[in-house]
């Protein structure tokens, strides 16, 4: 989560200002109180979700209320840390059936523990499809030259 | 509740609903400052030691404080430390964070790998039960690492 430097506090203030003025949405967290906050308004974004001002309905005062999507589909996963980024693009987005990618590796320190240069792992998402992966890591990139799947 | 000057206030919790979507809301104190991240590139990506020091001695006594109550963060990384004007600084962002005691203690997918990449010590790659406190600890030193000598690859 990044906020904004220097205008946070000014960012923040200004969309205290919209809540109040207009119709936006609330909820009520579990200390029982209530906080409007504008949805089109956020501060930052993260990898987890997106943080708003948020304004209490009592007093008005100031808080950051992070938002995350609520994820109704476990997924079982067996994958190793070489397949983050293959997890991160096709898994999390649901896609069963992998198709032939290529991604930057920019995790040096994580692949210098790799002793071999041609990697193969498992992994098992949501859809119930069981895919077998092979990448080949080449200087700065790891290129997907491999896949199977079958159903469980 | 972890109540400590350089952990952020977590007020509380609950769900929005936004049409069919619903997404779980966590009620923070509002840090007014800047982050880590932007205050690292603000200074040419290195501070010098001095600072640094102080920085992470306000981190670590942080971080002692929520692994007192064996809750793992899971993804420090200079973005989600936020720097105050006046030098305090404080960890935010436990949206991954587990209790290391309590199998529920996360609301995170079961499975899925959590954190940032660049900051996960190697045993997160085997799965979420070889994530203990010492992830944290690993996590700590690759950005002492980088804010030292401005580079992050170790």
């Amino acid at each position: 989560m990044t906020l904004s430097a220097s205008s946070l506090l000014q960012q923040a203030s200004h969309a205290a200002a919209t809540v109040r003025g207009k119709a936006s949405a609330s909820v009520t967290l579990s200390n029982n109180l209530s906080y409007t906050f504008d949805p089109s308004k956020p501060l930052g974004k993260g990898n987890q979700g997106a943080v708003f001002a948020a304004s209490s309905t009592q007093d008005g005062s100031l808080i950051a209320l992070k938002l995350a999507e609520k994820k109704s589909v476990r997924i079982y996963s067996k994958t190793r840390l070489h397949l983050q980024t293959f997890r991160y693009n096709h898994v999390h987005k649901r896609i069963s059936k992998p198709q032939p990618f290529t991604f930057p590796v920019k995790f040096t320190n994580i692949l210098s523990h790799l002793r071999t240069h041609q990697l193969s792992s498992t992994s098992a998402d949501s859809t119930t499809v069981f895919t077998e992966v092979t990448f080949q890591i080449n200087s700065d990139r790891a290129v997907m030259i491999e896949s199977t799947s079958t159903s469980k | 509740m972890i109540k400590h000057p350089s952990v952020v206030g977590v007020l509380g919790h609950g769900i929005v609903k936004q049409g069919v979507q619903e997404y779980i809301a966590i009620g923070m104190e509002l840090v007014v400052g800047e982050s880590y991240e932007d205050y690292l590139k603000a200074n040419g990506g290195k501070i010098d030691w001095q600072s640094a020091a102080e920085d992470f001695r306000q981190i670590v006594t942080g971080m002692q404080a929520v692994h007192r109550l064996q809750v793992v963060h899971r993804d420090l990384k200079p973005a989600n430390l936020m720097r105050k004007k006046n030098g305090l600084c404080i960890i935010v962002d436990f949206g991954l964070s587990k209790n290391t005691t309590n199998a529920m203690g996360t609301a995170s997918m079961t499975g899925a790998f959590k954190g940032t990449p660049a900051y996960s010590a190697p045993e997160v790659s085997l799965g979420s039960e070889h994530v203990t406190l010492s992830t944290d600890v690993f996590a700590m030193g690759v950005i002492f690492y980088e804010v030292s000598i401005s580079n992050r690859e170790i």
